[in-house]
């Protein structure tokens, strides 16, 4: 039997109770449909044929560039043009990347692929993200003439940015993003004021639009500017990472001097990358404190005969945290 | 102008020596041995591709207007692109995209660089105490020096962080979302863009 005296206090335990339980289910069945939807955008990046206008703004800067992407029988292929006065063009296929700069009347040619699976898979679990991030649907918006299931990416703590994702609803492409900074303010905005979904991409479509055989062609050699050799022998340890973050990878670059090496760890938690570069040197040349490059922030700072800068598209007070938190392991 | 003057011009722009009284008051002076003094600056700028915006000589204009006549790219045709030396070079030996980064001419705020060494200049002017205050010719070779010796300094700093920024983005989770992500952001960065924020 209910004590009547106790029905508002039952019925505020039972509001509590559902407050607590349905929100828990509805995020389950929304996991699942994000994983979806994170999963169909990442195939889509590689299998779907457009050609697009789109703006990409970091900062105040605004550049307009045209995006052709193909995948058929020659496999995937693409061509990035600056529609700016410069007219840069980067044309990317399974034989490498071509870079022409009418701007500089150079043609600089990379016939190897850079060494890393690009992109590399995407998503991770998205349960697991979610122990850093919330994940929202927020309805449909239309970009570009198309429909787009809006999915905002907010982070849990300062230390790393949010995103917000307009997805096509029907092929899956990504049609704009937000990086957004602490204060939820876009820092880096791309998005599609055209898109054109082709079956068959005309090979004319992926010719330069300038004439570059009379500029000078640079090849660069893929030996000395991209490889990174295995793991390095000597060990660091960062002593302040945020939550979640783990080691990705870890590497040594040609630094460009023959006695001098060049350490790159880079750590995630699954959205945010960070890179920290530990240089066999503490030469004037080095980034001493904080900066910006558009969404990307960087902190360098000497340690002992090493210099150590840490980048990555996360707040300027992350970077700081890591790249001082460097320090040598004892065996 | 004696042997000796120029004897201590050619040391002092090597650093072995330091600026004294009485080289300060032959240099204000002697207008050959300014003239020497000046065209050291440009001679090691001009080689070092270091030209100072802030040098103000008649030749130097004229060099600098020839160089920006020029492409960007002196070398022939076809020559590897990493063997030359005349380009800042990645500082890491990075790929492909690292070019077009150096290329865009990518530029660090310098206020914090340029405060340093003013104060370094201004800490040995009164260590030393007896040096007379510059006149102001003495003082335009000083800012052009230390202008060049800063714009040094940012270009090494830019082509290092041009490297780190290519080689950071092809681990990206941002390529991830959108291929072609990292390749705008490179074309996207340009002048003016960076920024510095607190140490």
């Amino acid at each position: 039997m209910i004590r009547l005296d106790n029905a508002p206090s039952m019925i505020s335990r039972f509001i509590a109770v559902f407050a607590l339980v349905v929100p828990a289910t509805a995020a389950a069945g929304n996991i699942d449909q994000i994983q979806q939807l994170l999963g169909r955008m990442q195939h889509a990046a590689h299998t779907v044929s457009y050609d697009g206008t789109f703006v990409y703004s970091q900062n105040s800067q605004l550049t307009v560039m045209r995006l052709i992407h193909g995948a058929d029988e020659h496999g995937e292929r693409e061509r990035l043009v600056s529609l700016d006065s410069t007219g840069r063009e980067v044309i990317r296929d399974k034989n490498g990347v071509t870079c022409i700069l009418p701007d500089s009347n150079a043609v600089v040619v990379e016939k190897k692929r850079p060494p890393v699976q690009f992109p590399p898979p995407f998503p991770e679990k998205i349960d697991h993200l979610s122990k850093q991030y919330y994940f929202m649907l927020k309805g449909e918006e239309k970009v570009a003439g198309q429909t787009a299931i809006k999915l905002v990416i907010e982070p849990r703590d300062a230390l790393r940015y949010g995103h917000a994702l307009w997805i096509d609803k029907k092929t899956g492409l990504l049609l704009k993003t937000y990086l957004l900074n602490e204060q939820g303010k876009p820092i880096e905005q791309f998005m599609f004021t055209h898109i054109k979904y082709l079956t068959q991409v005309p090979d004319s479509l992926f010719k330069p639009a300038v004439d570059s055989r009379k500029f000078n062609w640079f090849e660069a050699n893929g030996k000395t500017t991209g490889d990174e050799k295995p793991a390095a022998k000597r060990r660091w340890q960062i002593t302040k990472l945020p939550v979640g973050f783990k080691r990705d990878y870890q590497g040594n670059l040609n630094s460009g001097h023959k006695d001098k090496a060049l350490d790159h760890l880079v750590f995630s938690d699954g959205l945010a990358s960070i890179s920290v570069f530990i240089e066999d040197n503490n030469d004037a040349d080095h980034l001493i404190g904080g900066t910006r490059m558009g969404a990307v922030n960087a902190h360098g700072r000497a340690y002992k005969d090493f210099h150590v800068t840490a980048v990555g598209e996360v707040p300027p007070a992350t970077v700081k945290m890591i790249s001082e938190s460097v320090s040598w392991q004892q065996q | 102008m004696s042997h000796n003057y120029e004897e201590q011009l050619s040391q002092l722009m090597d650093g072995e020596i330091e600026m004294d009284n009485t080289l300060l008051t032959a240099l204000k002076q002697d207008p050959e041995l300014r003239g020497r003094w000046e065209r050291y600056h440009l001679m090691r700028d001009v080689m070092g591709n270091h030209l100072s915006d802030r040098m103000d000589m008649g030749i130097a204009d004229r060099v600098a207007q020839q160089l920006e006549s020029e492409p960007t790219i002196l070398a022939p045709p076809r020559h590897r692109f990493f063997n030359r030396e005349k380009l800042v070079k990645p500082a890491a030996g990075f790929a492909i995209a690292a070019t077009i980064a150096t290329m865009a001419v990518l530029t660090v705020q310098t206020t914090q660089i340029a405060q340093q060494q003013t104060y370094e200049v201004a800490s040995t002017v009164n260590q030393t105490g007896s040096l007379p205050r510059p006149q102001p010719h003495v003082a335009d070779f000083a800012q052009a020096r230390l202008a060049a010796e800063r714009r040094k300094q940012v270009r090494a700093v830019n082509s290092k962080l041009s490297g780190y920024l290519v080689k950071h983005n092809e681990h990206s989770v941002s390529a991830r979302m959108q291929g072609a992500l990292p390749y705008m952001r490179i074309v996207g960065d340009t002048v003016g863009q960076r920024t510095k924020h607190d140490k």
